[in-house]
């Protein structure tokens, strides 16, 4: 370990940052001149899409202006199912290549993915009361398959924080991530397949019912949406695989010190 | 830096030639292992009894969320005085105050597939309740009737008291529905009929 890292003169911060760059051999950051920017455009981006869809956008001639969070409700949603699907596919690569890369990409995944179906969660009860009149139905099959999917999801983050080795912590994420991703085209299709089991409307986007601004809007609040899911993902992954490093660092440090104590 | 924490003592074994792989305690601070994996365990024993309830519940309770208008009318007799979800859609004619067993209602007519269903609803309809907007309706079949009730063409009412608006996928904006009705009243007075 590196004995500057204690200096008593840092800051616990500064040491901490110090510690990580000593077991690293290297700055630990998750930042590159690439996703700067494009957290940078991503931000611009929503700057955008919040100045068309709250200004621009008409209200709706039936709900007003709660028309307007179907900017955040539809890429979140569109975004969470991206995001897990990013889980189902790493956790596939783990049970089938033993990849720690996949691994580690598909907990970035499962974590963006939570906030994001958190979001739908709240924007869709949000847009619910003014409009159906009221925040939440049981037995909505399109509501309850949706918080199903969040659960699993939550349940996917505890899994890992289970403890052990982190081959058996992969493989019984993995088991959960895909389980849980079997549920993303019931959520999707569910409004088509159970028409008579939801309040929810079907797609607007796939049935062209949105009008010209509205729409491109909303494909504007997609692309956004994308840049910002993609950032997340990178710099989640990164703190992932950092954390990994220190793990493996902190069990070679220990071995070592053992041996040196066994040798003395 | 790392010495370890007083219980691995240099040379403390008896086997000090061999190579010790046991793991030492972390040097991070942390809950006890023991703990954390029981409320690991505990919160995965919450997620899934969650997930059963939620799973019981849409296959038991919702075995089917509402009957259409038309399926509703067909299951009459089938239904009884049972209670269910009722999904039509308002026709044009607004809604009338009326007094059912003393208590203030709307009646109006719910219509899907070319089945009507006259509705007295005895709670406040939500905001976006108006003609042409599909509801969904909880409720009962009734054949009894009140005076000053328009009488049910079926002979029955579907007797609800709460009401959810079901808005459909078609997104208008308000500068589009007011140039529409603007466009259709100019038409009206050139005398263009608009039922085609």
């Amino acid at each position: 370990m590196n004995p500057q890292s204690s200096s008593t003169t840092t800051s616990t911060e500064e040491a901490a940052a110090a510690q990580i760059t000593g077991y690293l051999g290297g700055p630990a950051r998750t930042r590159t001149r690439f996703t700067f920017w494009l957290g940078t455009l991503t931000l611009v981006g929503f700057a955008a899409v919040a100045a068309l869809g709250l200004l621009a956008v008409p209200a709706d001639d039936v709900q007003g202006d709660a028309v307007r969070i179907i900017f955040v409700h539809v890429p979140s949603a569109l975004g969470a199912y991206a995001a897990f699907g990013v889980t189902a596919i790493g956790s596939l690569m783990w049970l089938w290549r033993r990849s720690l890369w996949w691994d580690t990409a598909a907990h970035a995944g499962a974590e963006v993915g939570v906030l994001l179906c958190g979001l739908t969660l709240v924007t869709g009860m949000l847009w619910g009361r003014p409009t159906w009149g009221t925040y939440w139905e049981w037995g909505d099959v399109r509501l309850v398959t949706t918080l199903i999917l969040f659960l699993v999801m939550v349940g996917y983050l505890s899994v890992r924080s289970l403890g052990g080795d982190s081959a058996s912590v992969a493989t019984r994420a993995a088991v959960v991530g895909l389980v849980g991703a079997i549920n993303i085209p019931i959520v999707n299709r569910s409004v088509t397949w159970w028409a008579n089991r939801t309040l929810h409307q079907e797609s607007s986007l796939t049935d062209g019912k949105l009008e010209d601004l509205t729409l491109f809007t909303l494909v504007l609040a997609f692309v956004v949406g994308a840049m910002a899911i993609y950032w997340m993902l990178i710099h989640r992954f990164r703190i992932g695989w950092l954390q990994r490093q220190i793990s493996d660092r902190d069990l070679s440090e220990a071995l070592r010190t053992r041996q040196a104590e066994a040798q003395q | 830096m790392n010495t370890g924490d007083g219980t691995a003592q240099p040379g403390g074994g008896s086997t000090s030639d061999e190579l010790q792989l046991s793991p030492l305690a972390s040097t991070r601070s942390e809950r006890s292992p023991r703990l954390r994996r029981t409320l690991a365990a505990l919160t995965v024993v919450a997620v899934v009894a969650a997930v059963g309830l939620l799973v019981s519940n849409l296959l038991g309770d919702a075995a089917l969320f509402f009957y259409n208008a038309d399926e509703a009318v067909q299951r009459r007799d089938e239904l009884g005085s049972e209670r269910f979800r009722l999904q039509g859609t308002p026709s044009v004619e607004p809604p009338l105050s009326v007094f059912w067993q003393d208590q203030p209602a709307l009646a109006f007519t719910v219509e899907f597939n070319s089945a009507e269903v006259d509705v007295i609803h005895l709670s406040d309809p939500p905001e976006l309740f108006q003609p042409g907007v599909p509801v969904v309706l909880e409720g009962a079949w009734q054949n009894r009737s009140e005076p000053g009730v328009p009488a049910a063409a079926s002979g029955s009412y579907f007797v609800s008291d709460r009401m959810l608006v079901k808005h459909d996928n078609d997104y208008r904006s308000r500068d589009d529905y007011d140039e529409r009705i603007t466009e259709a009243d100019q038409s009206e007075a050139l005398g263009v009929s608009q039922l085609g």
